[in-house]
């Protein structure tokens, strides 16, 4: 599964702090796009992959909502 | 003459029942920090994700959780209900900024202790008197309010008579004579 995060809405480093915390559960591999960092999900099963990569998106959107307070 | 229709500011769809539902808003309507603070309401109950649709407009794509109860489409309503009401938050926070800082830092003036301060920042600014000494000035209306308050507040009072002792309100009577010491009748 490919999830795509906007660089405007989610900072890197969002993006980074979310794989870095589900690396553990699934197989996740990191680029960048133009705009966009890109996040390949591969985990055991589809419905675990789904999983992952839902919990995973809302990870990065508190991480980018946290980093926001911050700044 | 019949009114024109406004031109649609934004969208909501559902792309299947058991699919995602998505959200497209405009900026200058919500903007980010309203978006930020809906989304994270929502993240409980769905899964979130944000892209940017073109220059104005942001989509918000939601995935109900296993479990949730809630269709796509009613998470999408539910998403932009609570859009209102992030956005109405923002407002009010933005309009009262201003008036929030002065009172907080009236009251974290009033609280220092007048000894802590200089002999030299005794005599600086107007003679207001020691508790009011360097705290911020505060709008007319919004000072005036604060005095009647101050003047109503007094903990000493109370009216209720809910701080006076159990002992002191039903112990004893008026004429000295404890309740608890009468000796019952017949002995």
């Amino acid at each position: 599964m490919t999830l795509r995060f906007h660089k405007k809405i989610y900072p890197r480093t969002a993006v980074k702090a979310a794989v870095e915390t589900y690396g553990a559960v699934a197989r996740l591999s990191l680029r960048v796009e133009g705009d966009y960092a890109v996040v390949e999900v591969e985990a055991a099963s589809p419905e675990a992959t789904a999983a992952v990569a839902g919990e995973l998106q809302n990870w990065a959107l508190g991480q980018a909502i946290v980093q926001r307070g911050e700044g | 003459m019949p009114a024109t229709k406004a031109p649609a500011t934004r969208s909501t769809k559902a792309r299947a029942a058991d699919g995602p539902g998505f959200v497209s808003v405009h900026k200058t309507l919500y903007p980010t920090d309203v978006l930020f603070g809906t989304a994270f309401a929502f993240l409980d109950r769905c899964y979130v994700h944000l892209d940017v649709e073109d220059a104005d407009r942001i989509r918000i794509e939601l995935t109900p959780r296993p479990g949730s109860g809630m269709s796509a489409t009613e998470m999408a309503g539910e998403f932009t209900n609570e859009l209102i009401n992030q956005a109405l938050r923002f407002k009010l926070a933005k309009q009262t900024e201003k008036v929030r800082t002065m009172i907080v830092g009236r009251a974290i003036g009033e609280a220092q202790p007048y000894e802590s301060m200089s002999d030299e920042g005794r005599d600086e600014g107007p003679d207001r008197g020691p508790d009011t000494y360097q705290i911020p000035d505060l709008p007319p209306e919004v000072a005036k309010l604060l005095a009647e308050e101050d003047d109503g507040l007094d903990f000493l009072d109370d009216p209720l008579g809910i701080a006076v002792p159990w002992e002191e309100k039903y112990g004893k009577k008026k004429d000295g004579e404890n309740k608890a010491d009468k000796e019952p009748e017949g002995k």
